[in-house]
C-alpha cells in the first residue's frame, strides 16, 4: 500500500495570469487523493489559498522571494518541516529554480525529493542559450541577441530588425515594432526581472504550439502532451488549446529531451513559421494548463509524484488529437480572517487534522 | 499540379459532422461547404485522378462535366492559394 505523502507546491495563483500550482495540485489529487498538500506562497492574495476544493491546499506557508537567496529558502523550508515533514517539493515558478538547484544536496540530506535539472542543464535551456540547444537538438531557434544595457538593446534591435521581441530571462515579452518603443520595453523588463534582456527575432507565423512533458533524466520521456493554442489572454497566456499529433513536432520534443537528459517537468513553446517549428522557450516546470492532459489519461504531475516516491508509475496514455480545453474561471468565497491569518502569521493551518491522520499512517 | 490528386497530407484530416475538417498535425480546423466536403472526402478515401474526381462530382451533383471541372478546379486552386498564404 502506498504511504500518504506530504507534498509542497508553489505557484498558487489562478487569476488572469494563472500559475501552474493549483492545476498541479488537482492533477495530483486525481491519483493520490490521500496526499496532504502544503502551499508555498509568495502573496496572501494568491487564489489557491482561498480554495477548499480539489485544487486547494491543506496548509500554506509564506516564502521568502527568490531574490533573498538559497539560504533564506532552506531556512524557511526547515521551519515548515517542523510542522509538516515534507516528502517532496514541486516548484512551479521559474524564478525559484536557481535557489532550489543551489540547495539540491541539502534537500537530499533532508530526504525531500524534488525533480531538478543540474545547474549546467538548467542554463542550457535559458533563453540566451537557446540557439546552441537548437543546434544540438536539430530544431530551429529564432535569432537571439542578449543585451545587458539599453545601448546594447538598441544595437541588438538594429541587428535583428523590427519588429522583434524583447524578453526577460524569466517572464514576460514585449513586441517592439520601432526604435521609439525600445527604451520603455527595456526599462520595464529590467526593472521587473533584471538584466540581461533577450532580443529575439520575430517569426512570421500565426500558429503557436506548446508541449508539456516529464523527462526521466536519462534522455527519455515519461509522457507529453502537445497543443495548438486556440485562445490567449491579453497577457499572452494560453486560455484554450487543442491536442495535435504531428510527427515533426514529436521528433523535436523527443530530441530535446534526449539532448538535455531532462529530469522533471518541462514546457516547450514553438511558433510555426515558414521554416517549420521554431523553438522559442523551454520552461523548467509544468504549465498552467497541465490539468487538461490529466483529465484525458496523461496525468504528468501524478507520474512525477510516483517517480519521486519510487512508486509504480500510473499508466500514461498518448493524448488523442482533437481533445481540447477551454479555461473556465470561478469566484472563490473567502473571509477576511483567511487573509489576516496568512498576512500576519505567514501560515494557513487548516490541515492539522489530516496531518495527524497522515503521520499516524506513515 | 499532378494528375493524381490526393497526394500529400490528407491522412491527417479528420472530417466531423460531414462539414468540419480537423487537421490532426497542425491543429487547424475549418468549416467547409457541402461541395468542398465532398471533394475532400473523395480525395481522402479514394485518392482519385482529377478526371475521376470530376466525373464523381458531376454524377453526385447531377451537373455537366464542364461545371464539375470548373468547380473542382476552383476549389483546388483555393486550397493551393490558402496553403501558399499560410506558409507566409
Amino acid at each position: 500500500m502506498q504511504k500518504p505523502l506530504i507534498i509542497a507546491v508553489s505557484g498558487l495563483h489562478r487569476g488572469e495570469n494563472p500559475q501552474p500550482g493549483s492545476a498541479v495540485i488537482h492533477s495530483i489529487r486525481r491519483c493520490h487523493p490521500s496526499s496532504l498538500i502544503v502551499g508555498l506562497s509568495y502573496d496572501p492574495m494568491e487564489s489557491g489559498l482561498f480554495c477548499s476544493g480539489h485544487d486547494g491546499v491543506e496548509a500554506a506557508f509564506s516564502m521568502p522571494f527568490p531574490v533573498a537567496g538559497s539560504k533564506a529558502l532552506l531556512d524557511r523550508l526547515d521551519d515548515i518541516r517542523q510542522a509538516y515533514p515534507l516528502d517532496m517539493i514541486i516548484p512551479c515558478l521559474d524564478t525559484e529554480f536557481p535557489n532550489y538547484i543551489a540547495v539540491a544536496v541539502e534537500l537530499q540530506a533532508r530526504k525531500i525529493n524534488i525533480a531538478l535539472p543540474d545547474d549546467k542543464t538548467f542554463r542550457r535551456r535559458s533563453k540566451d542559450k537557446l540557439g546552441q540547444l537548437g543546434k544540438e537538438a536539430g530544431v530551429i531557434v529564432p535569432r537571439t541577441v542578449v543585451a545587458s544595457d539599453l545601448d546594447a538593446t538598441y544595437a541588438a534591435c538594429e541587428r535583428l530588425g523590427y519588429p522583434l521581441y524583447l524578453k526577460s530571462r524569466f517572464y514576460e515579452v514585449r513586441l517592439v515594432s520601432k526604435p521609439v518603443e525600445v527604451a520603455d520595453a527595456f526599462r520595464y523588463l529590467a526593472a521587473a526581472y533584471g538584466v540581461p534582456v533577450i532580443a529575439q527575432a520575430y517569426i512570421h507565423g500565426k500558429e503557436e504550439y506548446a508541449v508539456t512533458g516529464l523527462g526521466d533524466g536519462k534522455g527519455g520521456l515519461v509522457g507529453y502532451c502537445a497543443i495548438r493554442k486556440l485562445m490567449k489572454t491579453s497577457a499572452g497566456k494560453t486560455f484554450s488549446g487543442i491536442v495535435v499529433a504531428d510527427p515533426a513536432l514529436h521528433k523535436h520534443v523527443t530530441q530535446i529531451a534526449k539532448v538535455l537528459k531532462w529530469y522533471g517537468p518541462f514546457e516547450l513553446e514553438f511558433i510555426k513559421g515558414q521554416r517549420g517549428y521554431e523553438l522559442i522557450e523551454v520552461n523548467p516546470r509544468f504549465p498552467a494548463w497541465i490539468d487538461f492532459p490529466s483529465q484525458i489519461g496523461c496525468n504528468l504531475p501524478a507520474a512525477l509524484v510516483a517517480m519521486l516516491a519510487a512508486y509504480k508509475l500510473p499508466p500514461i496514455a498518448p493524448c488523442p488529437a482533437g481533445r481540447m480545453f477551454v479555461r473556465h474561471c470561478v469566484d472563490l468565497a473567502g473571509d477576511i480572517s483567511q487573509l489576516a491569518e496568512m498576512s500576519v502569521t505567514g501560515t494557513k493551518t487548516s490541515g492539522t487534522t489530516k496531518l495527524h491522520q497522515l503521520m499516524a499512517a506513515k | 499540379m499532378n494528375n493524381k490528386a490526393g497526394d500529400g497530407h490528407l491522412s491527417n484530416l479528420t472530417i466531423l459532422n460531414d462539414r468540419f475538417v480537423f487537421d490532426t498535425h497542425s491543429g487547424l480546423f475549418y468549416r467547409v461547404s457541402e461541395t468542398a466536403a465532398f471533394i475532400i472526402n473523395e480525395l481522402k478515401w479514394r485518392n482519385p485522378s482529377i478526371a475521376t474526381l470530376t466525373a464523381s462530382y458531376a454524377q453526385h451533383y447531377g451537373v455537366s462535366q464542364g461545371i464539375a471541372e470548373r468547380d473542382v478546379e476552383l476549389f483546388l486552386n483555393d486550397v493551393t492559394a490558402y496553403l501558399a498564404d499560410s506558409q507566409m
